[in-house]
């Protein structure tokens, strides 16, 4: 279903002018914060087509209500490999805003009804764009 | 909220967060009224507390099910499941190796001890253990083979099976997976995967250079089948608002740029 959610979501993407910039992911042990054969071959398929295209895995033993410190590494390709960004050079614009907005889905439980491709899969009125939660974000800007 | 948490029960859906919510005030303010059922719900309940880190509640459910159910098997397996979130897997490995010394058919202990092994990154170590957990149930309802024959109305283990054989690849994994996909549609139609992986294996079997004009042809006709099925149900469910119009688009492009055409 990777063919299929990446071929649907790319179309989508060329309507709507945008481009699939990046893959993240969040590994299953908490301790893991590595990025595997699937994530690497994931974000290589998409580098073909957007050649900055980031790999982000998420660490998910810094994600609290208040995380100062980063909780994403950002991998950049090089040579065929995935290497590691210097955490000491800023991964985003603005990591305190992002955090800010972060804690404000936290506390609503917007994860409750956050869409992916595979909850479309199972019903497709299901929107993997997540409208309502894009809407919660720029009011929280 | 006794009927919602038997509805969670029963689908085993593992909304641990809400499971919490609704168990704990239950077990607070109704414990008198739920007769027997308050050793079950004590059960689901302290596993979603597990989840939820709610070691407090986690244990006050546990003590209950210890007193009313001494030395069981059951009630065991909890504790070890606690000292697993507590990450004491050395402590809750003893726990299952001590079930499975009285009682070694124990397939919950069994399954915890790979689920360990899991957890502390040790995959060679837990893909042995589960090979041994097969071979010991072989000819048992452990493989998709045998759940599918055991389970033949259920959609899901024909579609699951039909997704490892394309993930095999080869002209043969291939038709059978169309196969098995197409079973899967006949059981649900409204399998989304199935069609999307019929469309996928019949139009890779019409590309291929090896196989028969008949088979070519025949899989072509498959795949616009497919391709008309997906189209529509997209339309279905979409309720002709901008988003859906365009994602409508989508998908026939979609279905479009992945068209192999037969040379």
């Amino acid at each position: 279903m990777m063919e299929i959610s990446l071929t649907l979501i790319d179309t989508w993407c060329k309507e709507n002018k945008y481009v699939i910039a990046g893959y993240y992911q969040a590994n299953e042990r908490i301790k893991e914060t590595r990025p595997n054969q699937f994530a690497e071959k994931v974000a290589a398929r998409i580098a073909e087509n957007f050649s900055e295209a980031a790999l982000i895995m998420v660490d998910n033993s810094k994600i609290s209500m208040s995380c100062y410190d980063p909780a994403i590494s950002v991998f950049e390709h090089h040579d065929n490999k995935w290497k590691c960004r210097d955490a000491s050079i800023d991964c985003c614009e603005d990591w305190s805003e992002a955090q800010k907005i972060m804690s404000a889905l936290l506390e609503d439980r917007s994860y409750d009804s956050l869409i992916d491709f595979d909850n479309h899969l199972d019903d497709l009125r299901n929107d993997w764009t997540n409208p309502e939660i894009n809407k919660s974000i720029l009011h929280l800007c | 909220m006794r009927d919602k948490l038997r509805k969670w029960r029963e689908e085993n859906y593992r909304n641990s967060e809400q499971i919490v919510e609704v168990g704990e005030e239950l077990i607070q303010e109704h414990a008198s009224k739920l007769g027997d059922d308050i050793w079950i719900i004590y059960e689901q309940v302290m596993i979603a507390a597990l989840d939820c880190s709610r070691d407090d509640l986690a244990m006050t459910c546990l003590h209950e099910l210890k007193k009313q159910f001494q030395g069981s098997h059951r009630v065991k397996r909890l504790a070890g499941m606690r000292l697993e979130a507590l990450e004491r897997y050395d402590e809750a490995l003893k726990m299952y190796n001590d079930i499975l010394q009285d009682d070694s058919t124990n397939t919950a202990a069994r399954k915890r001890k790979i689920a360990i092994l899991k957890a502390q990154g040790k995959s060679t170590e837990a893909i042995r253990e589960l090979n041994e957990y097969l071979e010991h149930y072989a000819k048992a309802a452990f493989s998709l083979e045998e759940l599918m024959m055991t389970n033949p109305h259920n959609h899901l283990y024909c579609e699951q099976y039909a997704e490892v054989k394309y993930t095999q690849g080869g002209i043969e994994n291939l038709e059978l997976s169309r196969k098995y996909f197409a079973q899967a549609l006949k059981l649900n139609n409204r399998n989304m995967r199935a069609l999307f992986g019929l469309y996928l294996s019949a139009s890779h079997i019409a590309a291929s250079p090896k196989v028969s004009a008949k088979v070519k042809k025949d899989n072509v006709k498959y795949a616009a089948w497919a391709a008309s099925q997906i189209n529509r149900a997209y339309q279905l469910a979409g309720h002709g608002t901008k988003e859906t119009k365009c994602s409508l688009k989508a998908v026939e492009e979609m279905l479009e740029s992945m068209q192999i055409m037969p040379s």
